[in-house]
């Protein structure tokens, strides 16, 4: 592995499984045999001074510039796997051509569909429903 | 017993055997009536197989009889001449035993069956003879008798041997024919012999000899044998029951079945029968090997489909985690490259197929689940089947309007909820402006030309006449409760949601083409069809400035942010702009040959005027007084549409192909993935803050982004200026920091997490690690060392103040003592808790590094390292001299449960070999099993190259590298 600019520390999580670096203050999470990035860049890993993990290698905890703190989860998306398409099919709204790894965009079917799974597994907001003729009525009222 | 003769019946012209008895033989009347009766007994035998009696009397004292005479002589004279064959002589003996069976039918035993009392008629056909004359004959006479008997003996059963009279039964007959089919099987008697004594001893005492071959040396066949034998039991009950059971037997055995003398074997009875029906038998042959045949095929067949069938699983089961382990790479690809939420698709597919790795199945989780966490989500979307021609927000962003040409709703950001209900006008709606400010009401142009405003709170709508509303792009139209109505060439300033005019109708030159208010409700602003820009006074209508003349086709671009709306910017044609002071009218900035094409204006953190445009490479954001490049970026496609954050903070842009992503507007650095829609994208509104992005486009319909602000982070409480020192430690696990000043914080890192206590180290810290199994933190400075609790904050112990300063410091995890390293290079071990050295080390270090264990120290002098047993001061190991630096190093390696420490400096030395020992070395670490370590070199700076940096890894056993990295 290369990086272009200075490493200031790298640490392995307790299994074994990642990798931590802190690089030009940011920190990047590598799968330690593979050395493929998990955890891609992101904004609040910048300015990181310092970076230490939890024993169990599921917390990683960054202290730099912005003098607070943070706390990182890098446990497992645990639950099944077709919850876990569900979510990122509604997600990103794409879906995987079956058998390969072409993605295509969802039509608004598929997303509603994906979408009611998605907001039972994780909660949030609901689609807006047409009421457009209940709504048209009401309003001519008001107007009167 | 007497003589036969072959005599003619005169009278009834026959040939007859006569047979006189020997005078003497039955003396006594009594005995020539028994006699009588018991010859006219057997004369009453009618039985193919039994000599007919024909005549008994006497003349002049001489008994006779008179019986069948038979040419064919007795079996013992033919058995003279030839041998009998086996089946001749079953055959035979079956036809006797009938017949005897039928004599001991009639209740008469024979008693003297012998070969000689068997006699063949012309035709071969046996019959017997002698029927019940020799019990008269042993009843009635004694040496004469004996004389006679004693010719035959070798026939009689046991039983008659010993003289048992009154336990003769058939048995003895059934005895005696046993007897005769041993001799004409095997060519002699059971017992031969020449003496009569031996005889009748060894038919008393012995079995016969077991028959195996015919006197003509034939093997005699089992079944045949037993039957023979069978017979032959010393015991009557263990032979046969009757003469009938004999010749069923031997029956049997003629024809081929399984005899009932002896139990036969299934397999031998199924031969027994397979001879019996030679046709059937190989029909059943043929069609059992056929089937056997198409059984072994169909089950080779078989065999060889569920071999192809577990190499097609096989090849399925690689081919499905090959492809998993692509959508995995194409996972990480997308993820490099930004674009998240496609990752997670592949990423998800690829975690439900399975690579067959469970490592890496367990990474991608990982992965997924940070993705999750920490991306981007889309938190609501609206399909109501109609194109949203418009969504804004309110100054804060809490509100969202969306409206098509049928309907307008709002909704409440945060709960996630639509705020009353929706506003469908019969007429349809041409526009519509939203109360920016607190996004309590908007206003609706219908298709009918009637302008209504309607709060969505209570659904209160307001028809306030004929006008229009037309806003600028931004939307920033309707301000602190009032709007600028106009209609043809007049306009006036109304209240949002009373019944009242607040200035106006006020006359104008040409047809208005939009207007605003502007803050402070002093001015109005507004763009007639000449294209002159005008700013009256919101009371009087009075031009407070001349028209300000522009080119065809200007319009209003955006306003200043929410603060000052001292200036606005607008665009002229496609390339010419200008910044205009709403206050004075004067144009600060006009541009007439832009690079690019204005999309949104904003002001970065120095207030500078900035502008989003869009180009080929994707967009750029430019400087609006100098139209230099700010910086570009690559959106994955042509830019399409953009704009600021109402802070102007932040941007967003979409691009022609759906994808909507958000930058920081001083740097160009992107905040967030790129975020998909299926459609050419129309508009984008950023709220305050970038915690919400909100999306619409042709699809038709309009998304709702959450943009994350923290990543998905939890912010610990309280602050850590300049953290240099930071690590988990405990059970249960607390999260220490400190700050360079001597400041150690300790936290709780749960849900939430919150702060423990915090203490105080009274100078500079050099050194801050966990010590005593977690429970301990040790904190060093030039002068002072100590152990403090972090349950408590307080210090345990005693502290350790040397006279000379400490250089460097090391905790043992395990126990309450620490290593120091003092000026001069002494080496001292530290019991906190008894407040007393344990060791001193006179050497020359610069650092030490405790082992796993605690129980050895790596010190660490220039490029020399040694270890030293840490309780007794001694030398654990010789200098050890390597030219790869100053690094040093302890694995933990665990066997039987035990860490032990091994001494792993310098490191150049487990990198020997690998390229790194030369370069030099600048840092290390260790995994805690001790299966490997990361090494890597610092940074190379040199001319034209930038910073640079390597990692090794290595596992500690073998100091081999195990993959080669080379990725950015």
């Amino acid at each position: 592995m290369k990086f272009f600019q200075k490493i200031s520390k790298l640490g392995f999580s307790n299994d074994g499984l990642l990798l931590w670096a802190l690089v030009a203050n940011e920190v990047i999470v590598h799968d330690a045999l593979a050395g493929e990035i998990v955890i891609p860049r992101m904004r609040a890993l910048r300015s990181a001074g310092s970076v230490a993990s939890s024993a169990d290698g599921r917390r990683l905890a960054t202290a730099g510039e912005k003098a607070v703190p943070r706390l990182w989860d890098l446990s497992p998306a645990r639950g099944s796997a077709d919850d876990l398409r569900a979510i990122a099919t509604a997600l990103s709204s794409h879906s995987l051509v079956d058998g390969t790894s072409a993605l295509t965009p969802l039509r608004q079917a598929e997303l509603h569909e994906n979408w009611q799974r998605t907001r039972e597994l994780l909660g949030g907001w609901q689609t807006a429903e047409p009421e457009a003729d209940a709504a048209r009525k009401s309003s001519a009222e008001q107007i009167k | 017993m007497g003589a036969v003769w072959k005599a003619r019946h005169v009278h009834l012209n026959r040939i007859v055997a006569l047979k006189l008895v020997y005078a003497g033989c039955l003396p006594g009347e009594q005995a020539d009536r028994r006699f009588q009766r018991e010859a006219e007994s057997a004369a009453k035998l009618c039985h193919p197989n039994i000599v007919a009696i024909h005549e008994v009397g006497k003349i002049e004292d001489q008994l006779y009889l008179t019986m069948d005479f038979l040419e064919g002589g007795s079996v013992a004279e033919r058995a003279g001449q030839e041998d009998f064959s086996l089946r001749e002589a079953a055959i035979l003996m079956a036809k006797v035993a009938h017949g005897v069976h039928h004599a001991h039918e009639n209740g008469i035993l024979h008693r003297d069956i012998k070969p000689a009392n068997i006699l063949l008629d012309a035709t071969g056909e046996p019959q017997v003879c002698d029927f019940g004359l020799a019990r008269i004959m042993d009843e009635t006479s004694d040496l004469t008798v004996l004389g006679e008997i004693l010719g035959t003996p070798a026939y009689l059963s046991p039983e008659q041997i010993e003289g048992r009279k009154d336990t003769l039964t058939p048995s003895s007959d059934i005895y005696s024919l046993g007897a005769v089919l041993y001799e004409l099987l095997s060519g002699e008697p059971p017992f031969p012999s020449e003496q009569v004594h031996v005889i009748a001893r060894m038919v008393v005492e012995e079995m016969p000899g077991r028959l195996l071959a015919s006197c003509s040396g034939v093997r005699i066949p089992v079944d045949l044998s037993t039957i023979c034998m069978k017979c032959l039991e010393k015991d009557p009950k263990n032979r046969y029951a009757t003469a009938l059971g004999l010749a069923e037997d031997l029956e049997r055995w003629i024809r081929g079945e399984p005899i009932l003398a002896r139990r036969t074997a299934p397999a031998e009875r199924l031969w027994k029968w397979a001879r019996r029906k030679p046709l059937v038998a190989s029909l059943w042959f043929l069609v059992t090997v056929l089937l056997l045949v198409v059984a072994g095929v169909a089950t080779v067949l078989e065999l060889r489909v569920e071999k192809q069938r577990a190499i097609a699983e096989d090849l399925a089961r690689r081919s499905q985690h090959r492809l998993a382990r692509q959508l995995s790479q194409s996972a990480q690809h997308l993820i490099e490259q930004h674009d998240w939420l496609r990752g997670m698709p592949a990423l998800a597919e690829a975690i439900r197929i399975g690579t067959g790795n469970r490592r890496l199945d367990e990474v991608n989780r990982i992965r997924f689940g940070v993705l999750l966490r920490n991306a981007p989500g889309l938190r609501a979307a609206w399909f109501s089947g109609e194109p949203i021609f418009r969504a804004e927000g309110n100054q804060s962003g809490t509100r969202l309007m969306l409206a098509t040409r049928r309907t307008v709703e709002v909704w409440d950001v945060e709960k996630g909820e639509r705020i009353g209900g929706r506003y469908t006008p019969d007429a349809g709606i041409s526009n519509v402006s939203f109360d920016s400010a607190q996004g309590r009401w908007a206003s609706v142009e219908t298709a009918g030309g009637r302008c209504h405003v309607w709060r969505p709170d209570d659904g209160v709508v307001r028809d306030v006449g004929e006008g229009s509303v037309h806003s600028p792009p931004d939307g920033y139209l309707l301000r602190e409760g009032l709007f600028v109505l106009f209609k043809d060439a007049s306009w006036e300033v109304q209240a949002a949601m009373r019944d009242e005019r607040i200035s106006g109708p006020f006359k104008c030159v040409s047809r208005i083409r939009w207007a605003a208010a502007l803050p402070g409700l002093t001015r109005v602003i507004a763009c007639d069809e000449d294209d002159a820009v005008h700013l009256w006074d919101m009371r009087t209508g009075v031009d407070l400035v001349p028209p300000i003349k522009l080119g065809a086709g200007s319009r209003g671009i955006a306003f200043d942010g929410f603060n000052s709306f001292t200036r606005t910017a607008v665009l002229h044609r496609s390339r010419e702009c200008w910044v205009l002071d709403c206050m004075s009218g004067e144009i600060l900035v006009y541009h007439e040959n832009l690079a690019d094409i204005p999309q949104s204006f904003g002001r970065d953190a120095n207030g500078e005027w900035v502008f989003l445009t869009r180009n080929d490479e994707g967009v750029a954001v430019r400087n609006l007084a100098t139209d230099v490049l700010r910086w570009p970026a690559f959106h994955g496609a042509l830019g399409f549409r953009g704009s600021f954050a109402p802070d102007s903070r932040l941007l967003a842009t979409q691009s022609w192909i759906g994808s909507a992503r958000v930058w920081e507007t001083d740097n160009g650095t992107p905040v967030t993935p790129y975020l998909w829609q299926t459609a050419t994208p129309g508009s984008c509104l950023l709220t305050p803050g970038g915690k919400w992005l909100l999306t619409r486009g042709d699809e038709p319909g309009a998304r709702l982004w959450n943009l994350r602000a923290n990543n998905g982070t939890v912010e610990m409480p309280g602050t850590l200026q300049g953290g240099r020192h930071l690590f988990f430690a405990g059970d249960p696990e607390r999260l220490v920091g400190a700050e360079t000043n001597g400041r150690v914080v300790v936290w709780d890192p749960g849900e939430p997490p919150k702060q423990l206590l915090e203490f105080q180290h009274p100078e500079e810290l050099a050194v801050v690690a966990p010590a005593g199994r977690g429970k301990f933190v040790l904190t060093a400075g030039s002068r002072t060392a100590a152990l403090w609790d972090i349950r408590t904050g307080k210090i345990f112990g005693h502290r350790f103040m040397p006279d000379v300063p400490i250089l460097h410091a090391s905790a043992d995890p395990n126990e309450t003592t620490f290593a120091a390293v003092l000026a001069g290079g002494d080496i001292v071990v530290w019991d906190a808790g008894k407040g007393a050295e344990r060791v001193r080390i006179r050497a020359s270090a610069q650092r030490v590094v405790i082992s796993p264990d605690g129980r050895l120290l790596l010190a660490l002098s220039g490029r020399v390292a040694r270890t030293w047993d840490a309780r007794t001061g001694k030398a654990a190991s010789a200098p050890v001299e390597e030219a790869g630096g100053p690094c040093m190093q302890f694995s933990a390696r665990t066997e039987n449960g035990s860490c032990s420490g091994a001494a792993w400096a310098p490191l150049g030395r487990a990198a020997q070999g690998c390229g790194m020992r030369r370069r030099g070395v600048s840092g290390s670490h260790f995994h805690r099993t001790g299966w490997g370590c990361v090494a890597w070199r610092g940074a190379r700076t040199g001319r034209g190259l930038p910073p640079a940096a390597a990692i090794r890894l290595f596992t500690s056993a073998t100091a081999a590298r195990v993959k080669p990295w080379c990725r950015r």
